[in-house]
């Protein structure tokens, strides 16, 4: 995938003849005039008939120097767009309830300044989004030659994932007059998790084995190795021992062996109308496992996520969790 | 979310630049219309700088009571114009009802579009200004307006206020500087239209002054106190003597005893006329006046564009001229005139009944002591020069007839008073004679090579029947004081009245420093004239011929003009979006190219790859390039952002020395 897009044009590094561009996706600038740019024409017509008129070549010249600077403003226009690069990171995923953070990343290759450039929600087709959410946002100004990390925001959606689909990228800059625009396709996934909610006693009855002895946690019987650190990794099982003989932070692997694991299973003959709570409840036992440091698994019908430790395995579940399809 | 495009927050910069622009295009306005629209447009403006919370927002009223007062406002101001001009239409109450429109807009501004329009008008404003005036301080003044309300503008665009007050004002001026090739362009060659298009107002032309369509004392003596221009005159050859300037213009033919008018004959058909010598060509740039007369050295071959002759041979214009009008003529001084109608002769003898009763007198003794017309006229200007007259701008006040008392009473006069009085003792004496009004002489700009005719050299002489030469100019002022007519107004008059400082005049010296930067001046003014305000239909035609462009009609030369357009933004473009190097970072320069040359064996530089990280993976990948590579990057490191510039050879040399192979040596 693609992960910048280039309006316009790739700028080229001073004595560069060439560079790769495979890596950018590139888009076209449209301009036209806005409307009080169409109400300066107006007043373009109306000057130039009393300048007739009176036959004042104040008059002609002032009329005529309008002109020139609306024709001058469309370059100026343009210019504020072309070029500019506009990576697109990964979207961190967020909970229902939460603000969903679109990042950008706006790279200006050229000496001038950037100002004034916004961008609005314009879904081609069926939007991502649902209906009242049409995020429009104001990008910071860019100085000469650098990068700018921005965000577009997102009112809280509900848990699902997301593609928002394209965007707006436009400016008046300078006079207003004129507007140049072009469409970035946010072509990523906007995962919103469930919002953790509900008990957050882990369910014993739902597991398959419940703990035998509380304060141990499951899957710490049989010593396999060690991993590296990851972060959010519970402090517990990283070896201190092995930190103080300056090998890093290491987490200690045991093998479950099928003991001391908990599984979370969709319970049968839920109805759709529950269905939202108890995905909540389910992020928050994953949470609560994940804080504990206890192995679980996910069964949800027709997904089946194998007990395991660590932050990605959280957040497969939890994107499990956004996915799933509650009416079957 | 809203989003908030636009700060109008108290004193934010786009309310403040809009005000000042606003407030300067009304400007030029104030001196000439009633003080309480200034106050009130000032009123309400200022009401909004202070009207909007400090989050930019206009303070929450209930609408009906903001409404009430829209409607409230509308009513004072079409009120109060309709009582200040008696009318809602025309220019003057026009402009005014347009100023305090653009007050109530500025008021009631929410949004970007408002925002725009507001600035709009004020435009507009600056426009309307030019009605009134159009000298190069007005165009100035004008001109920095326009930059003021493009700051406007810009502010209003840049929400996140990205550019400071230096750099708006910098852009505003690069933007206008770059319309400027495209305002030449389009000025020269946009197709000129004869206007009007329709009726003007009944006040376009109020209150110019110039010589009028009659004579009554003390008409010319005002004219003479005015330093204002009448016309400039080019000459193709060489200026004639300026005892030879005779500027003809209005022929006066009847008089009541006191003001002297034209002749009933307007329909009669032009004189035939005799011309000898060689012609006179030239150009007149005249100044907008009160008559359509126009005037010519005496006397010219034809009329000129769109005018025509009358019996009396003066050269009238088929429309008011109401602007400055250029024509082109060609004279002979050499001449005889003949009569243009049979009345005319009969008409040259008719006098008041009744009224100088002394000076019809003396006319009737010469005529009844048989002397020929010539001698008559001859003892008519002795009388003049020999009995104590005296030439000045400041005669005594008649009392009672003006002719007799005149000649022999008081015997001081103006060119007004000796032509009167010349024509009415002709009469008297049986020659036919009429009073012609004009201009006489005029100063010669050594600058720019122009003749400048002021409404002070506005002069009055007669014309007399001869049988043996045809209506003969006699001008009597001659008589009196020659250097009126050797030397133009200036010699006959102090320098008091020649506008001149009072330090200045008394100083041979300064006065000649005086004159030298008035000619300056003038001379700026006379290019600014002739190339700008004069740039009319004739004057574009001269300009196409010579840039061979001279066969194309309107619809050619939008072409022309949309074609030369594209191709100056073309170029505009290609200078601005060419891609630029980073001035001044001569080590940035430096590491790009180090990054290529590695790129091109292989390992290019990822985009999320700082200096250091990217040197790291480097010197891991080729084992023999670590040494230079981690030299050349803590070098850059040093230099770019360490500020350790004098490394920036050692950088320059080491990487010259940098030419890595694709493989292990």
């Amino acid at each position: 995938m693609r992960d910048a897009v280039v309006l316009e044009r790739l700028p080229l590094p001073p004595g560069a003849a060439t560079e790769r561009t495979d890596r950018h996706q590139r888009r076209r600038i449209y301009i036209f005039f806005t409307r009080p740019g169409a109400v300066y024409c107006l007043m373009l017509m109306t000057m130039l008939v009393g300048a007739v008129n009176y036959n004042n070549s104040m008059a002609y010249i002032l009329c005529f120097l309008l002109t020139g600077l609306f024709l001058i403003n469309i370059l100026h226009t343009y210019r504020n767009l072309r070029g500019l690069i506009i990576h697109l990171p990964e979207c961190q995923p967020v909970h229902a309830g939460e603000r969903v953070r679109i990042p950008l990343v706006l790279e200006n290759r050229s000496p001038i300044q950037r100002i004034g450039i916004r961008m609005d929600y314009a879904p081609e087709g069926a939007p991502g989004l649902p209906p009242g959410n049409r995020p429009a946002t104001l990008l910071p100004d860019l100085a000469g030659a650098g990068l700018q990390s921005a965000a577009i925001y997102l009112a809280p959606l509900p848990r699902g994932i997301y593609r928002p689909g394209q965007f707006r990228i436009s400016s008046t800059f300078p006079l207003g007059l004129c507007r140049a625009w072009s469409y970035i396709d946010m072509d990523r996934e906007c995962v919103v998790y469930p919002a953790p909610a509900g008990i957050p006693r882990l369910p014993e009855e739902l597991g398959h084995k419940p703990r035998e002895q509380p304060g141990r946690q499951a899957g710490s019987e049989d010593f396999t190795g060690h991993r590296p650190y990851h972060n959010r990794d519970p402090v517990r099982m990283v070896d201190w021992k092995k930190y103080a003989a300056g090998q890093g932070l290491l987490i200690k692997r045991f093998s479950g062996g099928g003991t001391g694991e908990l599984w979370l299973r969709w319970p049968e003959g839920i109805a759709p109308a529950s269905a939202e709570r108890w995905l909540s409840q389910f992020a928050m036992w994953i949470i609560e496992a994940d804080r504990q440091g206890l192995a679980y698994g996910l069964d949800l019908h027709g997904l089946r996520i194998e007990p395991d430790l660590g932050e990605p395995h959280k957040h497969r579940c939890l994107r499990a969790l956004a996915a799933h399809d509650a009416s079957v | 979310m809203r989003l908030s495009e636009i700060s109008l927050a108290r004193f934010s910069p786009a309310l403040l630049w809009l005000y000042a622009g606003n407030v300067l295009a009304v400007g030029t306005h104030i001196p000439r219309i009633p003080v309480w629209i200034s106050l009130l447009f000032l009123l309400i403006c200022s009401a909004r700088l202070f009207y909007s919370n400090p989050d930019g927002q206009l303070r929450q009223h209930s609408a009906p009571l903001m409404k009430l007062l829209a409607v409230t406002l509308a009513a004072v101001i079409l009120a109060g114009v309709w009582l200040s001009y008696g009318t809602l239409m025309g220019r003057e109450a026009g402009i005014s009802l347009l100023i305090l429109l653009t007050g109530m807009k500025f008021l009631e501004m929410k949004t970007p579009r408002d925002y725009h329009i507001a600035g709009f008008l004020g435009l507009f404003l600056i426009l309307t200004g030019f009605l009134y005036s159009q000298t190069i301080p007005v165009a100035v003044y004008m001109l920095l307006s326009v930059g003021v309300l493009v700051s406007a503008l810009i502010a209003c665009n840049d929400p996140g206020r990205g550019l400071a007050t230096v750099a708006r004002l910098r852009l505003a001026g690069m933007l206008l500087a770059q319309a400027l090739p495209l305002v030449v362009l389009i000025f020269l060659l946009f197709p000129r239209i004869p206007g009007p298009l329709w009726g003007m107002p009944r006040d376009a032309n109020s209150g110019l002054s110039g010589l009028g369509e009659e004579m009554s004392p003390g008409a010319i003596t005002r004219l003479i106190e005015s330093d204002d221009i009448a016309f400039r005159v080019k000459f193709e050859g060489g200026t004639p003597r300026k005892s030879a300037l005779y500027w003809r213009g209005p022929v006066l033919w009847t008089t009541d005893g006191v003001t002297w008018v034209r002749s009933r004959l307007r329909r009669a058909a032009p004189p035939r006329v005799t011309l000898d010598g060689p012609g006179i060509a030239y150009t007149i740039t005249q100044e907008p006046g009160p008559s359509s007369a126009l005037f010519a050295l005496e006397l010219p071959e034809a009329p000129a564009e769109r005018a025509f002759f009358t019996h009396d041979y003066q050269i009238r214009s088929q429309q008011p001229l109401d602007q400055r009008k250029q024509y082109s003529l060609i004279s002979h001084t050499r001449y005889r005139l003949e009569s243009g109608a049979e009345e005319e002769l009969g008409l040259a003898l008719q006098l008041p009944y009744d009224y100088h009763p002394r000076a019809v007198a003396l006319g009737r003794s010469w005529r009844e002591a048989g002397l020929p017309p010539r001698e008559i006229v001859r003892s008519a200007m002795r009388q003049f020069n020999e009995e104590p007259f005296y030439y000045t701008l400041a005669p005594p006040a008649a009392r009672s007839d003006l002719v007799d008392e005149f000649l022999f009473e008081t015997r001081q006069g103006f060119c007004e008073h000796y032509a009167a009085a010349f024509v009415v003792l002709m009469r008297a004496a049986g020659i036919p004679a009429r009073v012609v009004t004009g201009y006489q002489g005029g100063t010669l700009n050594p600058l720019d090579g122009y003749l400048v005719v002021r409404q002070r050299d506005a002069h009055a002489w007669a014309e007399v029947w001869l049988e043996e030469g045809g209506w003969t100019r006699v001008d009597p002022t001659s008589a009196v004081s020659p250097a009126r007519v050797n030397e133009g107004i200036e010699g006959a008059l102090p320098d008091s009245i020649l506008d001149m400082p009072a330090g200045f005049a008394g100083s041979g010296f300064l006065g000649d420093v005086w004159r030298r930067l008035r000619n300056t001046f003038e001379a700026i003014d006379n290019r600014w004239n002739q190339w700008v305000l004069s740039y009319d239909r004739n004057r574009q035609a001269r300009v196409l011929r010579g840039l061979g462009l001279g066969t194309l009609e309107w619809e050619g030369l939008l072409l022309t003009l949309g074609v030369l357009t594209g191709l100056i933004l073309t170029i505009l473009g290609i200078l601005m979006f060419r891609a630029r190097p980073r001035q001044g970072d001569r080590a940035r320069l430096l590491y790009d190219r180090f990054c290529r040359r590695l790129e091109r064996i292989g390992i290019p530089r990822r985009s999320h790859e700082g200096p250091d990280d990217f040197a790291r993976r480097v010197g891991t990948l080729r084992r023999d390039l670590a040494r230079p590579i981690e030299e050349i990057t803590k070098l850059y490191i040093e230099t770019r952002y360490a500020g350790r510039q004098e490394r920036l050879v050692d950088l320059e040399n080491i990487l010259r020395g940098f030419r890595p192979r694709k493989t292990a040596a």
